[in-house]
């Protein structure tokens, strides 16, 4: 992924990832970031449906060209994740501690 | 119109999610994500066709479209094996096959309406343009009308439409005809023209066709149709229903959608393409 700005480091306990939105609509960069930081493929995770409705969630960031401040954060395929009106920052949630 | 039935018409409202019901449908079977999705990116009526990779077309339904189908009822999408199934559920389907069966549609909510939600049927043309004049003169904001063709319109309608125009009602009149266009461009320069993209405004159907539909305020609706008879003569009837929360107020705002307001975006196109000054 060219848009990925931290790499995955391996020493890294909690490997966290920034993916720039750019030309994607939200709904779509937050499962290719999730995908990436899990290393899963797209049609392997659950569906972003069933946490959240995509529509919405990128109908809110369209319309938020206000200047107004929107952040999302959420819980989806064990990730963290963080949607703001530019960029997704996944986290993997450590289950083991 | 209950939750689960507002939820239908909202899923069908949107032409990606009828693409997807349509080819689920032509297969008669089991799909998988990724057949499906390589069937609708060579399907011109898929937003993202030819524009969207096939890895694409298939994070969309995965992610979106498959689950929010099942989840009306209109589809089984299995998510573990990432396949689906139109589930041609007969009773679905009498109810919500396309939008030609409007009257079907419409007669079958006709059993669970309340008093402030019923909808009228007018059977006489007479009666169909009295109604219409009565819309035009009542709007307060907005009108919007469509005509299928030319044989509907009278200039005794124009005065109507004109006050309306002259008490700030923004007025937006399509029509497929270019004869059309041009009526209501001659009789009314203040208003929007435009050429209605709606699939299902199309002829080319044995079943009736819509032949006009004048929406008020976007709270009350007036839709004509042809009834034709053996003998090939056809006369028109026309259901009206009024107020936000009528079945076909807000079935007809649905279908509509985004193109109540969009319209500048047409007819500024429209308009441009135009070899004179409209």
């Amino acid at each position: 992924m060219s848009d990925r700005h931290i790499p995955d480091g391996g020493s890294d306990p909690s490997p966290h990832l920034t993916h720039r939105i750019g030309n994607r609509t939200p709904s779509e960069a937050i499962v290719r970031a999730v995908a990436a930081a899990t290393d899963t493929a797209i049609l392997d995770l659950d569906p972003l449906y069933d946490v959240i409705d995509p529509d919405n969630l990128d109908g809110a960031f369209a319309s938020g060209g206000d200047g107004s401040h929107l952040e999302l954060t959420f819980t989806f395929n064990g990730c963290a994740v963080r949607v703001t009106q530019d960029r997704v920052d996944v986290t993997l949630i450590d289950d083991n501690g | 119109m209950d939750r689960e039935d507002e939820q239908v018409v909202r899923v069908l409202a949107d032409a990606d999610h009828r693409a997807v019901l349509a080819t689920l449908s032509d297969a008669a079977g089991t799909l998988t994500v990724e057949a499906l999705a390589r069937r609708l990116a060579r399907n011109a009526s898929y937003s993202a066709a030819g524009g969207a990779d096939v890895e694409s077309v298939m994070l969309s339904l995965h992610h979106n479209h498959l689950p929010r189908l099942d989840e009306a009822g209109l589809i089984r999408y299995d998510r573990f094996g990432r396949t689906a199934r139109y589930t041609g559920d007969v009773a679905l389907e009498n109810r919500w096959d396309g939008i030609e069966t409007i009257e079907e549609l419409l007669s079958e909510f006709d059993d669970e309406l309340t008093d402030g939600d019923s909808i009228e049927t007018l059977e006489s043309s007479a009666e169909i343009y009295e109604r219409g004049r009565r819309l035009a003169d009542e709007a307060e904001r907005e009108l919007f009308l469509i005509y299928t063709s030319d044989e509907l319109l009278v200039e005794g309608c124009v005065p109507h439409a004109k006050a309306a125009i002259e008490r700030g009602v923004e007025f937006h009149a399509g029509a497929k005809s270019p004869s059309t266009r041009k009526f209501f461009r001659d009789y009314l320069p203040d208003a929007t023209i435009w050429d209605p993209q709606l699939d299902w405004m199309n002829e080319g159907t044995s079943r009736p066709g819509i032949s006009r539909l004048i929406f008020a305020d976007r709270e009350a609706v007036l839709v004509g149709l042809w009834h034709g008879s053996q003998s090939g003569t056809k006369t028109e009837v026309a259901m009206f229903g009024t107020g936000a929360t009528n079945p076909l107020v807000v079935l007809i705002r649905e279908l509509l959608g985004p193109r109540l307001d969009h319209l500048d975006y047409q007819s500024e196109a429209f308009l441009g393409d135009l070899p004179f000054e409209p």
